[in-house]
């Protein structure tokens, strides 16, 4: 149980980032979508091929993750995730293309590889910039946003609702499971025949809490195209956010900075 | 007050579960409604606020309940439910009494003085950034009437308060309901708790009126709670 | 099947988004006429959720970048219908690629059609609702639950290969490609079809009003209107994502061009592919041939792009440790 629990808390524990207060948590939340937006954009439109121009796009996920106080850690580990997927399809790439490209010293690498190396730092930094976003932006005030750029209201809801009944329908999973493991004799989880029936008990309890949780929201006054929040200010701030932002993302995607420092190098 | 006059609710399988109803609670009156499992309490309060479709009159401080003024008539009446797991959803207690505010579309400032001034009020107010998901059956319970406080209702309808709460609890919580000066509907079958807190209780039946009078009266008359399937305080 | 950020190119990403955007369109003005709308809402949304933790058991496919897992779109579609379930598992996408990394904001829009449009309007009206057109017998659930899911997973797949391919992320043949993602599929999509099947059977014999709505023969009107506008936007999808991708990966890429114009440089990025394909060709045998290959010049990445990039990289990461030490530092005194 206490294992399900703490997984409960994993599963919001961005959310908790997210209520932080420093510039980047009262940044305009449009500002911060078109900013992420603009780097995912400029990121992936990158030549695969080119591993040293992606070294510019560290500034945005480390400046930010360090303005805004979140442990870094936890945004790379969960990056991790993503790392796995992005290795496998690049892997290959290294078996297949193995024209050299590149020889540092004595080590030559192949274009293959060199594939690889740039797929997985694409998989880091745009998972990271995705988190990021997440971390100093509350849910709630993401999907107003969204509202407010028309997106269909139902749709909205319905991801809010999915969000927030992760954590009911765990709650009810782990009831079940431990109602099962005293009845079980020490098996831990059901066997395949009782899996089916289970699930299926599963999915109606959790559509019963389900009514009964909106049910409770309706009755504060939750309903579909309910007023609206009114737009927080957009201050200069946002200008700048943006500005350096979204600028900072298209001026790497256009030049290439580190070939010129590279060769302009005093030494 | 509240006036509901032939009050009827029919489940979508044509199940009759509240069957030509008619009652009246006075201004800052209590009324224990009181019925054997499946008599239809649940229904009857959820269909008060139009969550459940019902046919009838209902008239919540001089309000007729009607498709066009449901939101009206949710903030004039507020609903604890039975469970308060199902009224507290959101990462914190603030959030969760912060909820019914801003769909009010109050503006972020009202929202934060109604919120605090309701966690006062209840003496929750060092739950405010706890999860709900580690509070006690008490403090839960507390939150679920926070959460409705804040919606500023002059009527409370209550599914089963006293259910999940240990004696100390549910002593805390009479004290409270006694000293609010709201007109209450409370649905129960916690009859001790019910002569303590409300003057009046009405007995339904397979959803429909069985008896109604005196708490000190009806809930002792063994003959007649016993007809209606309940047992009467000894 | 999630398609990360890192494996789509942005105008793959956008066509995807844009025949996404329009099949959810759609959707919600066709669910919005629907007068039950506030009963099913928490049921979409609890499903989701259902969905959600299902999707949580999930593996990576060797070679292809792709994650295998249930789908859940045939489950939804089966106990919601068609239009509630895209909407459904949109939301289920939208969340995961923003809180769990599972999928990016990007590849979002390829998501949502490879597991959302193809199982909820393709399959679902065109296979699933015929087969139960006589009854719901228990016997026709399983069938129609398997063989559709089967289906809408091999479809899935088969569109996974295509925005790959058309994103130029991986240099896999297509037939081996698809050699690796079409068989997993079946399995995945027998077991899927298995779990949908004991689901459904068991929400038909303890609830069988919730599924009345959606599988009984009763309510053919939508099942009508769906069938036209499911092909038509198969069709769009195909013609859109193509044409755009084929645009993308023809044209020597204009902002490359201009680069190399400034810079005076770097090859042709693209050009040297065709090249280094052909190369790869006749050295097949071992993974680095023995070239002296002149460092410094040729591919995209260069050796002192690289300086460049090691030098930004280090600047990177002292601004962020100046930055956490600076906020540290004005924090303790308050504390």
């Amino acid at each position: 149980m206490a294992d399900i629990r703490s997984k409960i808390n994993a599963l919001y524990s961005l959310e908790q980032l997210a209520a932080g207060d420093t510039v980047l948590h009262r940044l305009h939340p449009l500002g911060k979508l078109l900013v992420t937006f603009a780097y995912l954009i400029c990121l992936l439109s990158l030549d695969c091929s080119s591993l040293h121009r992606l070294a510019p796009f560290l500034f945005y996920p480390i400046i930010c993750t360090a303005i805004a106080a979140i442990p870094a850690g936890m945004i790379l580990s969960r990056a991790a995730l993503a790392l796995p997927f992005a290795l496998l399809a690049g892997i290959s790439n290294v078996f297949i293309n193995r024209t050299p490209a590149l020889r540092i010293g004595g080590i030559i690498l192949s274009a293959g590889m060199i594939s690889l190396l740039v797929l997985a730092l694409r998989a880091l930094l745009s998972v990271s910039a995705v988190l990021l976003l997440v971390a100093v932006t509350p849910f709630p005030k993401l999907t107003e946003q969204l509202r407010r750029l028309h997106m269909p209201e139902l749709l909205i809801a319905l991801t809010e609702m999915t969000y927030r009944y992760l954590g009911i329908l765990a709650e009810e999973g782990a009831n079940m499971l431990t109602a099962f493991r005293l009845r079980s004799c020490g098996s831990q989880w059901p066997h395949l025949q009782l899996f089916g029936s289970m699930t299926g008990q599963l999915l109606l309890r959790s559509f019963d809490r389900a009514e009964r949780v909106y049910h409770a929201i309706q009755c504060r006054c939750w309903h579909l195209g309910r007023r609206q929040i009114s737009s927080p200010p957009w201050r200069i701030g946002d200008w700048i956010f943006l500005i350096l932002g979204a600028g900072s993302s298209l001026a790497f995607r256009q030049f290439d900075l580190m070939q010129m420092i590279g060769e302009h190098w005093p030494w | 007050m509240v006036t509901i006059r032939d009050w009827t609710v029919q489940y979508p399988d044509a199940t009759v579960a509240i069957d030509r109803l008619s009652l009246q609670i006075e201004d800052g009156e209590r009324l224990a409604l009181i019925g054997a499992n499946g008599a239809g309490k649940s229904t009857l309060i959820l269909s008060l606020v139009g969550i459940l479709p019902g046919s009838g009159e209902v008239t919540i401080e001089g309000l007729t309940l009607n498709k066009s003024n449901i939101t009206e008539i949710r903030t004039k009446a507020g609903v604890i439910f039975q469970n308060p797991d199902d009224q507290l959803f959101l990462p914190t207690i603030y959030d969760d009494v912060a909820f019914g505010p801003r769909n009010l579309g109050l503006d972020e400032e009202s929202v934060r003085h109604r919120v605090e001034d309701r966690l006062e009020l209840l003496n929750i107010a060092h739950l405010r950034e706890r999860s709900a998901l580690k509070l006690s059956g008490g403090e839960k319970r507390m939150a679920a009437i926070a959460t409705v406080l804040a919606m500023k209702p002059d009527v409370m309808l209550m599914d089963e308060p006293t259910a999940f709460l240990d004696p100390k609890s549910r002593r805390c919580l009479i004290k409270l309901l006694q000293t609010l000066p709201h007109t209450m509907l409370i649905a129960t079958h916690d009859l001790a708790f019910a002569a303590e807190v409300c003057s009046r209780c009405l007995i339904l039946k397979d959803g429909r009126y069985f008896a109604d009078g005196p708490t000190q009266k009806l809930l002792y008359d063994a003959e007649k709670m016993d007809a209606a399937g309940l047992e009467a305080i000894s | 099947m999630h398609m990360a950020d890192a494996l789509l190119s942005a105008p793959v990403g956008g066509a995807m988004y844009a025949a996404s955007a329009g099949a959810l369109g759609w959707a919600v003005k066709n669910i919005e006429k629907e007068p039950q709308l506030d009963r099913k809402l928490p049921l979409m949304a609890m499903s989701g959720a259902f969905v959600f933790a299902a999707q949580m058991i999930n593996f990576s496919i060797p070679g292809t970048g792709s994650s295998g897992h249930l789908g859940g779109g045939m489950l939804l579609a089966g106990l919601l219908g068609g239009a509630p379930a895209l909407l459904t598992i949109a939301a289920v996408l939208t969340v995961q690629c923003l809180f769990f990394a599972d999928g990016g904001l990007l590849a979002l829009g390829a998501n949502i059609f490879n597991m959302g449009v193809i199982p909820c309007l393709l399959v679902w009206p065109l296979i699933f609702r015929p087969i139960l057109r006589k009854g719901a017998t228990k016997g026709r659930l399983w069938l129609t639950s398997i063989l559709a899911s089967v289906i809408s997973l091999q479809l899935g797949a088969f569109c996974v290969v295509l925005e790959t391919l058309c994103s130029g992320v991986t240099e896999l043949p297509f037939g081996l490609f698809l050699s690796l993602m079409q068989p997993i599929h079946l399995a995945i999509g027998l077991v899927e079809g298995i779990v949908t099947a004991a689901i459904l059977t068991y929400v038909m014999q303890t609830r069988p009003e919730l599924l009345t709505a959606n599988i009984s023969p009763q309510s053919e009107l939508t099942s009508v209107s769906l069938k036209p506008l499911a092909i038509a936007l198969a069709i769009l999808a195909v013609l859109v994502g193509g044409g755009l991708s084929l645009l993308a990966s023809s044209y020597p890429d204009g902002l490359e061009w201009s680069i190399q114009r400034i810079t005076g440089t770097t090859d042709l990025e693209r050009g040297d592919a065709v090249h280094s394909q052909a190369a790869a060709v006749q050295k097949s045998l071992a993974i680095l041939p023995d070239y002296d290959y002149p460092s410094g010049q040729g591919q995209g990445t260069t050796a002192s792009g690289l300086l460049g990039a090691a030098i930004t990289c280090a600047l990177a990461a002292l601004i962020g440790l100046a930055i956490s030490c600076l906020k540290k530092f004005r924090s303790a005194p308050q504390q």
